[in-house]
């Protein structure tokens, strides 16, 4: 995934969520959703869930 | 990225043509050319490319209104395919672009019903050929994906900078234009992408704070009322304890005297009543003293009258008789009047001889002399009362003697009574004991009927409290679950609110970035490309996109630049707005050098020429465009050199190589 994503962003994103691998791939996999032009809102509920559920 | 071959089959002007790239090993240049009059296709080339990638014509007003005449086939062939007694007329466009080491083959087809003359839905293949070799193929049901690769490719948004007209580079500079290049770069840096998932995580945070505001957990609020209940439960259960040892001591205190009292439960009760007897037998006393008093009363009147009743009888009977003498006088009286009127005095009646004779006769027998009579009179109804009264006497006597004995008979009965009481008290040792006993017990009851009614009260607001304690533990249990909620809420609001912070931060980041590689990169392919390096000596892009030059005295010059060089410019910028992007496309470009002159058309072929050392440029020429400059520029450098021209009977284009 993310092989259509502008690698500056990419780079910007991983620079911003240093020790926070969680955070960095749900911010990647929203990302992804929207490049795919995909319904937003299940997918993001559930990358937050997967996120939460990852984090505690 | 560079595109490999184009194929055209039906296509507007292009019956069947395939259009192969190399690069020239030599140069290392990627650059080809295509010369060709108007009307010949050229354009219609790009149209192709557009249509089979987006299924759409390019940006390019005038093309928009020709393609609203024109239709999308080859004319001449449809025709001849009519004539053929064809069903179908298949039109096709094919490209094979590379990209890294993979390989995307993009067709795109539509058949047109000659009958009815209508074209079909046109069809979609993609082709994905990755770098081992194996390929992936999304079509029909896979459309999604197979327009998902062709946005990786070079997005719809962006196509306009890789493919399009020389002319449209002077619009760079025009300021209606500017925001619509901001958006066009932000797309292609794909800050748009950034946008909308800070959009959509504002519309989550909004949400998420919306839903939270509904879910107010009172679990304080709750918790106090239950604990304040409890607090009360215990009180009320303390206060029953209480109730329940003095009910318990009271009914000791209530045994002990019921046991001092047994046997002589009765014993206040009888000095009460022997209080009570003696107290009936005093008014009774009484009572017989008034009564015999009226007895001597009665005695000493009847004593006079018993002893005058000969007499009194005797002078009754005389003033009877007086009385019957007075009444004969009376009617004597009357007789006599009716003698001398001759007329009866009561009937009214004339007096015959015959009744005269007769009440002649009655007067002679009571014409005798009246003596003392009104006097004696008044004595008839004392004698009568005397007389009547003494008639009572065994009467009255009699009820005398019945009152007199049954007055007795009470006295005695009580007499009695009083002394089986005093009999019963005379056992005992000491009555008031007993009787303090009595009232100690009757003290201890009474305290403990209100104990039982207080405990009754405080066991009903037990009750009451147990049910508001279950209640609130409900309500309690209710605020924390809510309360979960909310924090698991939050919990999400949180991780939206970081996300959408890293967005911003990162999107504010790469708007940044992003202008000043534009700027960078404009500014490198500007100078790479320009002779005039002394002019010009910086350039400037500002937040808004819009372009600036200045020359080495720090003046403005962009309305100082000749079009060869505003052209250079615009061009520029074009290629560092595709490096900032970074899909790196191609660059397809018609009449590169249209309306400038001689000198600048070499300075813009020059430039081109070293672009395409590390991107794939197509130009398109007129014959006139492509003059001994632009050859002169380009020679060497050239990948691949084409001419077209239409068939002779004009039904489509002729491709040719060249050297």
């Amino acid at each position: 995934m993310n092989a259509n994503l502008n690698p500056e962003i990419i780079q910007k994103i991983k620079e911003k969520t240093m020790n926070q691998e969680k955070m960095r791939r749900m911010l990647l996999d929203m990302i992804e959703v929207e490049l795919k032009g995909q319904q937003y809102n299940n997918h993001y509920k559930n990358l937050i869930k997967t996120y939460l559920d990852k984090t505690r | 990225m560079r595109i490999e071959y184009i194929k055209i089959k039906n296509f507007r002007q292009h019956h069947n043509i395939f259009l192969e790239f190399h690069k020239k090993k030599e140069t290392g240049t990627d650059l080809h050319i295509l010369i060709a009059n108007n009307g010949t296709g050229k354009t219609n080339i790009m149209n192709a490319i557009s249509w089979c990638m987006y299924e759409k014509f390019l940006n390019d007003s005038k093309e928009k209104q020709a393609t609203q005449k024109l239709p999308l086939y080859n004319l001449h062939a449809f025709q001849q395919a009519k004539e053929n007694g064809q069903q179908d007329f298949p039109i096709m466009v094919e490209i094979k672009i590379n990209k890294n080491e993979d390989n995307y083959i993009i067709q795109r087809t539509c058949n047109i019903r000659i009958s009815i003359n209508k074209e079909m839905p046109s069809k979609l293949k993609v082709t994905h050929i990755k770098p081992d070799g194996e390929s992936e193929i999304y079509e029909n049901s896979q459309l999604e994906e197979a327009n998902e690769i062709i946005r990786s490719l070079i997005p719809f948004n962006i196509q306009q900078y890789s493919f399009f007209n020389g002319e449209q580079l002077q619009y760079y500079f025009n300021e209606n234009d500017a925001p619509h290049i901001k958006e066009a770069i932000a797309t292609m840096a794909q800050i748009d992408v950034l946008r909308r998932v800070e959009k959509h995580l504002n519309s989550m945070e909004t949400n998420l704070k919306k839903d939270i505001s509904k879910y107010s957990p009172d679990v304080a609020i709750w918790q106090k009322k239950l604990d304040d209940a409890k607090k009360k439960e215990v009180e009320y259960q303390e206060i029953l304890k209480q109730l329940q040892e003095q009910a318990t001591l009271a009914k000791q205190r209530i045994n002990e005297y019921q046991q001092k009292i047994s046997g002589n439960e009765h014993i206040a009760g009888k000095d009460r009543e022997l209080t009570d007897l003696s107290r009936k037998l005093d008014q009774l006393m009484k009572q017989q003293i008034e009564q015999n008093k009226e007895y001597w009363k009665f005695l000493m009147r009847y004593y006079t009258l018993l002893a005058t009743k000969k007499e009194t009888k005797q002078f009754k009977e005389y003033v009877q008789h007086k009385e019957i003498t007075e009444t004969s006088n009376n009617m004597v009286d009357a007789i006599r009047k009716s003698l001398d009127n001759h007329c009866c005095e009561l009937c009214h009646t004339e007096i015959t001889n015959e009744i005269e004779m007769y009440f002649q006769s009655i007067l002679n027998q009571y014409q005798k002399p009246n003596i003392g009579y009104e006097k004696i009179r008044r004595l008839k109804d004392p004698i009568e009362e005397v007389c009547q009264e003494a008639s009572q006497y065994a009467k009255k006597y009699k009820s005398f003697y019945e009152k007199d004995e049954s007055l007795q008979e009470e006295i005695n009965d009580l007499n009695k009574q009083i002394t089986e009481v005093e009999k019963i008290l005379s056992k005992v040792a000491s009555v008031e004991d007993v009787k303090n006993w009595v009232d100690e017990k009757q003290k201890f009851e009474k305290q403990l009927e209100k104990n039982q009614q207080k405990k009754g009260m405080y066991t009903e607001r037990q009750n009451n409290i147990k049910t508001e304690i279950e209640n609130f533990q409900k309500e309690l249990d209710k605020a924390i679950d809510n309360s979960k909620i909310e924090a698991s809420l939050k919990e999400k609001l949180c991780a939206v609110t970081d996300a959408k912070q890293i967005i911003i931060s990162v999107q504010k980041d790469i708007v940044q970035d992003t202008r000043e590689t534009v700027e960078k990169e404009t500014k490198k392919y500007f100078f790479q490309m320009d002779y005039k390096k002394n002019t010009f000596n910086d350039i400037k892009v500002n937040d808004d996109y819009r372009i600036s030059i200045f020359n080495q005295y720090s003046q403005p010059m962009l309305n100082s630049l000749s079009a060869g060089e505003q052209k250079l410019l615009a061009l520029s910028f074009t290629l560092a707005l595709i490096k900032a992007s970074g899909y790196g496309s191609m660059l397809f470009i018609d009449t590169p050098v249209s309306n400038i002159d001689e000198e600048n058309r070499r300075l813009v072929a020059k430039g081109l020429r070293e672009v395409s050392k590390d991107k794939q440029i197509v130009l398109f020429f007129t014959p006139s465009e492509y003059d001994a400059a632009i050859q002169e520029e380009l020679q060497g450098f050239l990948s691949s050199k084409r001419r077209m021209k239409l068939s002779e009977d004009e039904s489509h284009t002729i491709i040719m190589e060249e050297g």
